[in-house]
Parts: C-alpha cells; sequence; structure tokens
C-alpha cells in the first residue's frame, strides 16, 4: 500500500465519518433520552433519498434545494412518528419498541421495493463526478459538500445540546428520565422534539448523500448497522462518543476493507462492535453500561 | 377423572393429527406445497420459541442457525457423499454448537434485550457475507443438489414424503417444546425471562439455561434448515442466511402467542395462509406481490404488539381466565 493509495483512503473515510455522524446523532438521541432503540432510523434516511430522487427527476430539482424542502417536512414527520406511535411505545416493554420499529422497518422497505423495485438508482447532478485534485490525492466535490453539511448540522446540534435551556432539558431527560420530570421539565416535549430532531437529520443525510450515492430499497439497513456500530462503539446516549465513533467506524470499515477484503468491510464493523460489547460493553466514552 | 381429562386434551390433537394427514393426501400438489412450507415454518417457530418465548431470548440472527444447518449437510453430502439423513444430525449439532457459543459469550458480558437482538441481527449480517464471499462453498451463486429419486439421500420426486417428514419433525419439536414447559429446566427459563435478576437471586444458574435454551432452539432450527435444503435443492446465501428467514418465525411466533405451546404454529400457519391469499392479489409483477405482502405482515406485526402483545393465545386465555382463574396469560417482557 502505497502513500498516496492510504491517504486517499483516509481522506474518502473521514468524508464518510462525517455522514456517519449525521445519521447516528439521532438513533443515539432518541436512545439515549426515549431508550427506544429505532431499528427503522436507517430507512428514514433511504425514504428521503428516495424522495430526492423523485423530485430531481420530475421537477429537475438539485439535492441542496430538496433539502430544504425535505430536511421540515420530515422534521414534521417526526412530530407525527412520536405523536402517533413512539409517545404510546416509550411506555412499552422493550420487546414491543423491537416489534413495532421493526414492523415500521420492513414496512419501508417494502413501501419502497412496491413503488420503485430493488435496483438502484441514483442521480446524476453536473457536479457528481466533479473532484479537485490535491498534490497526488482526488477530493470528490459531492462527498465534501455533504460532508461539509454534516459537520455544520452536526455541531449545530451539540451547540443547541450543550448551551440552550431546550438542550439542557433534553440531556437531563436523557440522563434521568423521572429527575428531570420532578424538575419541571416538559419530557413529553422533549420526547417529541428529538424524534423529529432525529428523523430530519437522518433524512437530511440522505438528501445530501444522493449526488454520488446508489439508493435501494435495502440501503436503509447499511445506515442502521453503521449507527448501531456507533452507538455501542461511542457508548449508549452519548453524544460526543457518536461523534468520534462516526470516524473511527468509518475509519476501520475504510481500512479494513482496503487490506483485507471490500467485501468483507461489513463483517469487519461488526468484528469491532462485538470487540467493543465483550471488552467494554459501556461503549468507549460512555459511562452506562448496556442492558 | 384425571383419565377423562386427559383424554378431552388427547382426542383433540390425534384428530387434529388425522385430519392434518388425510387433508395430504386429498389436496392437489400446489397445496400440498403450501402445506409442507407451513409445517416446515411451523418446526422453526417452536424453535425459535423456545428461546424467545420461553426464555427472553429476543434472537433476531437464527437465519445463521437455519443458514449454517442447510450448508453442513449439503456439504457433507456434495463433497463427502455423507447421507443428509446423517448430515441433517451433524448440521444440527454445528448449529447448537454455535447458538451455545454465541449465547456464551453473549451472555457472560450481560448483552440482553435489545441489544442481543441487534448483536445477532449484525450476527446474521456478518454470516451471509461471509458465505457470499466463501468460494469453497459456492459462494454467491449458492450450491445445487441433484434431482433424483434417491430415499437414502433425502432427496424424493414425490412431494409426499416430505410432508411425512415435516409433519413428524414438528410432532417432535412440539413434544420437546412440551417436555420443557413442564419441566423444571422450562419453570426456570420462565423464571428468567419474568425477572433475570430475581431468578439469579433464587439460585437459579441462568448463564447455563440460557446457553443450554439457545443451543437446543439454535440445534432445533439447524435441522429445519437441511429440511429446507433437501426439499428445494437449492441454497445460497441471500437465500438461507437471508433475515426473512428469522422474520417468518418472529411473526409467527408473536401472533400466533409467545412462550405458549400452539401459538407459532398457530401463527405461522395465518401467515401462511394470507401469504397463499396475498399471491393472488391482481398485481402484475411478482416482486410487487412480495413487497405487497410484507407492507401487510408488517402492519400485523406492530399492531399486534401495541394492542395484542400475547398473541392469539394470550388474547384466547385471557378472555377465558376471566371467567375461569388461574390459567396463565402474560406476554412476555424483554
Amino acid at each position: 500500500m502505497t502513500v498516496e493509495v492510504a491517504l486517499q483512503t483516509l481522506l474518502s473515510a473521514l468524508l464518510t465519518g462525517c455522514i456517519y455522524a449525521l445519521i447516528a446523532v439521532g438513533f443515539t438521541l432518541v436512545f439515549g433520552v426515549l431508550d427506544i432503540v429505532n431499528f427503522a432510523h436507517g430507512n428514514v434516511a433511504m425514504l428521503a433519498m428516495f424522495a430526492t430522487y423523485v423530485l430531481f427527476h420530475a421537477f429537475g430539482l438539485d439535492p441542496y434545494v430538496s433539502a430544504l424542502i425535505l430536511a421540515p417536512s420530515f422534521f414534521l414527520l417526526g412530530l407525527a412518528l412520536y405523536q402517533g406511535l413512539f409517545k404510546k411505545l416509550v411506555e412499552l416493554p422493550h420487546s414491543t419498541h423491537i416489534m413495532v420499529t421493526l414492523g415500521l422497518m420492513i414496512g419501508t422497505d417494502n413501501l419502497a421495493n412496491f413503488i420503485f423495485g430493488a435496483d438502484l438508482r441514483g442521480v446524476n447532478t453536473s457536479y457528481t463526478t466533479a473532484s479537485v485534485v490535491l498534490g497526488d490525492i482526488s477530493l470528490q466535490v459531492a462527498r465534501a459538500m455533504a460532508a461539509g453539511v454534516a459537520v455544520v448540522v452536526v455541531s449545530g446540534i451539540a451547540l443547541f445540546l450543550k448551551y440552550t435551556d431546550f438542550g439542557k432539558s433534553i440531556r437531563a431527560a436523557a440522563s434521568n428520565r423521572l429527575g428531570a420530570k420532578v424538575c419541571g421539565i416538559n419530557v413529553e416535549r422533549v420526547y417529541l422534539i428529538s424524534v423529529a430532531l432525529a428523523v430530519a437529520a437522518a433524512a437530511l443525510a440522505g438528501t445530501v448523500m444522493m449526488p454520488y450515492y446508489l439508493v435501494s430499497p435495502v440501503t436503509g439497513h447499511e445506515f442502521l448497522n453503521k449507527a448501531f456500530a456507533i452507538t455501542v462503539v461511542g457508548g449508549m446516549g452519548s453524544f460526543g462518543g457518536a461523534l468520534v465513533a462516526s470516524l473511527i467506524v468509518a475509519l476501520v470499515e475504510a481500512f479494513g476493507g482496503l487490506l483485507l477484503s471490500p467485501t468483507l468491510a461489513n463483517a469487519i464493523v461488526f468484528g469491532l462492535l462485538i470487540l467493543v460489547l465483550l471488552f467494554r460493553p459501556s461503549g468507549l466514552f460512555g459511562q452506562r453500561p448496556i442492558h | 377423572m384425571r383419565f377423562v381429562v386427559y383424554l378431552r386434551r388427547v382426542i383433540p390433537a390425534l384428530a387434529l393429527i388425522g385430519a392434518t394427514l388425510v387433508l395430504a393426501h386429498s389436496v392437489s400438489t400446489h397445496w400440498l406445497s403450501t402445506l409442507i412450507a407451513l409445517v416446515m415454518w411451523s418446526c422453526n417457530a417452536v424453535a425459535w420459541n423456545i428461546a424467545s418465548g420461553y426464555t427472553g431470548i429476543f434472537s433476531l440472527g437464527h437465519h445463521v442457525f437455519f443458514g449454517v444447518g442447510a450448508y453442513t449437510s449439503t456439504m457433507l453430502f456434495l463433497r463427502a457423499g455423507v447421507s443428509p439423513w446423517i448430515g441433517m444430525f451433524l448440521g444440527g449439532l454445528l448449529a447448537a454448537l454455535l447458538g451455545a457459543a454465541v449465547g456464551g459469550v453473549t451472555f457472560r458480558y450481560q448483552i440482553r434485550g435489545v441489544f442481543l437482538g441487534l448483536t445477532t441481527l449484525a450476527l446474521g449480517e456478518v454470516a451471509r457475507s461471509v458465505a457470499a464471499g466463501w468460494n469453497w462453498i459456492g459462494g454467491p451463486v449458492g450450491l445445487l443438489l441433484p434431482m433424483s429419486n434417491d430415499p437414502k439421500n433425502f432427496i424424493f420426486i414425490e412431494r409426499l414424503p416430505y410432508f411425512y417428514i415435516a409433519f413428524a419433525m414438528l410432532l417432535t419439536y412440539l413434544g420437546i417444546a412440551w417436555l420443557i414447559e413442564r419441566s423444571w429446566f422450562g419453570y426456570y427459563l420462565k423464571a428468567i425471562r419474568e425477572d433475570e435478576g430475581a431468578a439469579e437471586a433464587s439460585g437459579v444458574n441462568t448463564y447455563l439455561y440460557k446457553t443450554v435454551a439457545l443451543g437446543i432452539s439454535a440445534g432445533l432450527t439447524g435441522m429445519v434448515g437441511t429440511f429446507y435444503a433437501q426439499y428445494m435443492l437449492f441454497i445460497a446465501p441471500d437465500v438461507v442466511f437471508h433475515f426473512d428467514v428469522t422474520l417468518n418465525m418472529l411473526l409467527g411466533v408473536m401472533v400466533g402467542g409467545s412462550g405458549t405451546l400452539f401459538g407459532p404454529v398457530l401463527g405461522s400457519s395465518l401467515f401462511t395462509a394470507l401469504g397463499e391469499g396475498l399471491r393472488n392479489l391482481p398485481l402484475a409483477a411478482s416482486a410487487r406481490v412480495a413487497a405487497g405482502s410484507k407492507m401487510v405482515y408488517a402492519a400485523i406485526l406492530v399492531i399486534t404488539a401495541l394492542y395484542m402483545p400475547g398473541g392469539i393465545v394470550g388474547w384466547w386465555q385471557s378472555r377465558r381466565s376471566t371467567r375461569t382463574p388461574a390459567r396463565e396469560a402474560r406476554p412476555h417482557a424483554a
């Protein structure tokens, strides 16, 4: 492996890691705050990708223009998802969480399959194949733009959680639901906004990936697997941990695929996941052990 | 009196067995295939129920055990000439050992509930990509078994022998589940399901019993994998290592009644019948029919989980228990 190949892989892994972070923060947020593992989280990104595809081919809208429409729409969808389903679900046992969100995952998989079929689909924008050459390595413009959006939004969410009063309520509810309630925090509203934010972030990730990524009805499963791996590696419900873990997972995946075999990249990520579960079940940065 | 009570249970069971056999002999080939699928998925559901329903081990990776059973017997037959009749038990044994190993590692590190589900789901992904990348076992294309009439090697031209084998397996599986349900072992498993900490505190070796339960469940699933291979005469990573295998078990168990003896059979039968009905939907492409049916299944899964957590059998028992108390009927909590 030459230095150029290593640098190229490193750059591409870092860009991918930013997108993973945008998907994983929502998964971590819903898990941390509502204690619900949402199996359908990856499929939110998948549905947004298909929506972007339709907007591009029907109205010629650029994915970044679509993002301005889709992110708020999916935020509303998230509000509806909480009011219609998660509000009830949060009171029920974990086995019910699994079945209901698994049902959502299978339902949306097959909804996409029913409408679009199983083929891979993409959009071809003017910048899809554009790249900037930096010395020996090249930077794909579409990926860099997507990563830029991801960094901005994830930082925004981080600042929101850290410095605003509502962000503090979210963190309080995540660390102790009952305690937060006793202190007069409107926990229901915290849940509502967390779910909506998670759905909107995943949808945004899907939308900005569309210029360089192909979507099929099972694309969401990859995102779910990555979000799960990131959440475990970073520590359950740890926001900062999820950000670092996104980069770790992307790096392990990219270099594992490069050194061993690309078809085994998925298996390598899960090897990492299982190692972390076995030897540090609270994650690299979390305090809370899993149950 | 005891004898009369006993007869009241045995006679309907024998009548049901007899009716199924008569049905198998009288229907057309198409409906016989449906019946075989129904019995096969019921076997799988009964096996999954031993881990999930009785013990509360919510595995989402049982397709790994199914695939290991299918691949073991098929590879032994194709490469070493070992009859799948023997391969079935070797495949089941290997699946059982794998299940016990998975349990032994994950339970040691207190992985349970949702995380066990996600970990086993991840394991399934790994198994599928490993099988697809391993050319010695056929790679992504899979393996074909020769089509011939070879009863010594578990291959028949007629469908009826397959029905008898599957039906015998189902009765055996139900017998095993019944024995577990009535034994101290089963009581330990249910205690673990209801409250693992309390069971541990009462002196139950929860680690050992959970591991054994997952091993039994995995082994029985692996043997169904061999049956599937011999019946379809074709296996591939995207078929036997596919999450749909586990999904079928889960749907049957959750809708029929988790942790009950006949719930899994009832649920699987309902889904097979529903699948048959949906197959005749007026949709042009068969892929659309499959996607459409799965959307219906997903809706049923969500609605059952929210409004009927004990499944059909649980719902029936809770209805009865309002009149005659002291029958257990509660949904399991992970």
